[in-house]
């Protein structure tokens, strides 16, 4: 038997063997399907990308009027073209006082690549979530696509001790 | 033999994908982590409001009250501090006065008869002009030292004009009844600066 009839010979007997498998059969079908680790045809995992930009530690001193804002520069990217990013506050969603041990609430405002902005208080909650998209991006070998602003409100700054109030945010990107 | 393999592998790949994604519903998902530090400064912070313009018209029944030897009036403001958890601050009063210089003189009114000198209280508690035991009367430039926006029981006001808690403080003048009988009749002006500072 030379090349060309073995391989119509296999070829026949793959699609006998389809043709007779009940169906629901996808399990069947691929456990016994003669496929090479190398060649499986498994879709390709969803991943998503996250990276800070700005400096990752800044710190903003008030002017004593208006909101005290401090944004920091991001990119955020699914190869899905959708995420969801999960702020989690490690002071458990305020702003602790060094010195005072007074407590400063915040609001997060997130814009994705497509320019969507959206905020959320954390009001004493430590995780807040925003879902968003990548529209061009699969990943963040590009730069910057996002950004995540900081904002204290003036009643809340007014109402504190003057002193450093800090937290850490930590930012967690899904793809969905 | 490979060849074969291949051919194998496409048919299978076009009869199972269907039934692949429908089954396991779930892909994997690789989380991407950041972190950034934030910090807010407030910076210490004093402001005064809320002053309001005194006036004594004195009657000839007032100096004959014999229960008072003296024509007071006062004005309550509002004093903003956030110098710490209890709104320290300090607080000077300052004005004419005819009295000589580095002394611990009254303040002076100025008026065609001539001068018409006063005595000034100042006070953290908006309920005692005097200051408890006293303690708020003050000269011109004297710093008082030792306010706070707490200092009549009242919550540090988180507004800067003391709209949530009410005005916190107090200044109070008063002109000596022999004093005003010893000045000509008319009007006496003056103008009495207050400054709070941070400590």
């Amino acid at each position: 038997m030379n090349e060309a009839d073995r391989r119509r010979i296999y070829v026949t007997l793959i699609c006998a063997a389809i043709a007779s498998t009940p169906l629901p059969a996808s399990a069947q079908i691929f456990s016994n399907a003669v496929v090479s680790p190398a060649v499986k045809p498994t879709p390709a995992e969803p991943t998503a990308d996250l990276k800070v930009f700005s400096a990752t530690s800044q710190k903003v001193k008030w002017s004593g009027e208006g909101s005290n804002a401090v944004a920091f520069d991001l990119c955020v990217a699914s190869s899905t073209g959708r995420f969801r990013l999960q702020v989690t506050s490690q002071s458990g969603g305020t702003m602790l006082g060094a010195a005072t041990g007074g407590k400063l609430g915040f609001s997060i405002r997130f814009r994705d690549a497509s320019g969507q902005v959206q905020e959320k208080t954390l009001g004493g909650q430590a995780v807040v979530e925003f879902e968003g998209s990548s529209p061009a991006q699969q990943d963040c070998s590009t730069g910057a696509n996002a950004s995540i602003e900081i904002d204290n409100k003036e009643g809340d700054m007014l109402a504190q001790p003057a002193g450093d109030y800090m937290d850490r945010l930590l930012l967690s990107a899904e793809p969905l | 033999m490979k060849k074969i393999i291949a051919l194998a592998a496409v048919a299978v790949a076009i009869a199972a994908t269907p039934a692949f994604a429908a089954k396991d519903g779930k892909l994997s998902k690789n989380d991407s982590v950041g972190k950034v530090d934030v910090t807010a400064v407030i910076p210490p912070m004093v402001r005064i409001s809320g002053l309001t313009d005194m006036k004594i018209n004195v009657t000839p029944a007032d100096l004959l009250n014999p229960y008072f030897s003296r024509q007071d009036t006062e004005t309550k403001f509002c004093v903003y501090s956030n110098i710490n958890a209890d709104g320290d601050y300090n607080i000077t009063v300052d004005g004419d006065s005819a009295a000589a210089g580095g002394s611990h003189g009254p303040f002076t009114l100025g008026g065609s008869g001539g001068n018409l000198d006063y005595n000034v209280w100042v006070s953290d508690d908006v309920n005692n002009g005097f200051r408890s035991g006293g303690s708020g009367y003050t000269w011109p430039g004297n710093v008082k030292t030792g306010y706070k926006t707490t200092g009549g029981g009242l919550a540090r006001p988180a507004t800067i004009d003391c709209s949530d808690v009410g005005n916190n403080a107090a200044l109070h003048i008063g002109i000596d009844n022999a004093a005003i009988l010893a000045a000509q009749s008319g009007k006496y002006k003056g103008t009495l600066t207050v400054t709070v500072s941070t400590l």
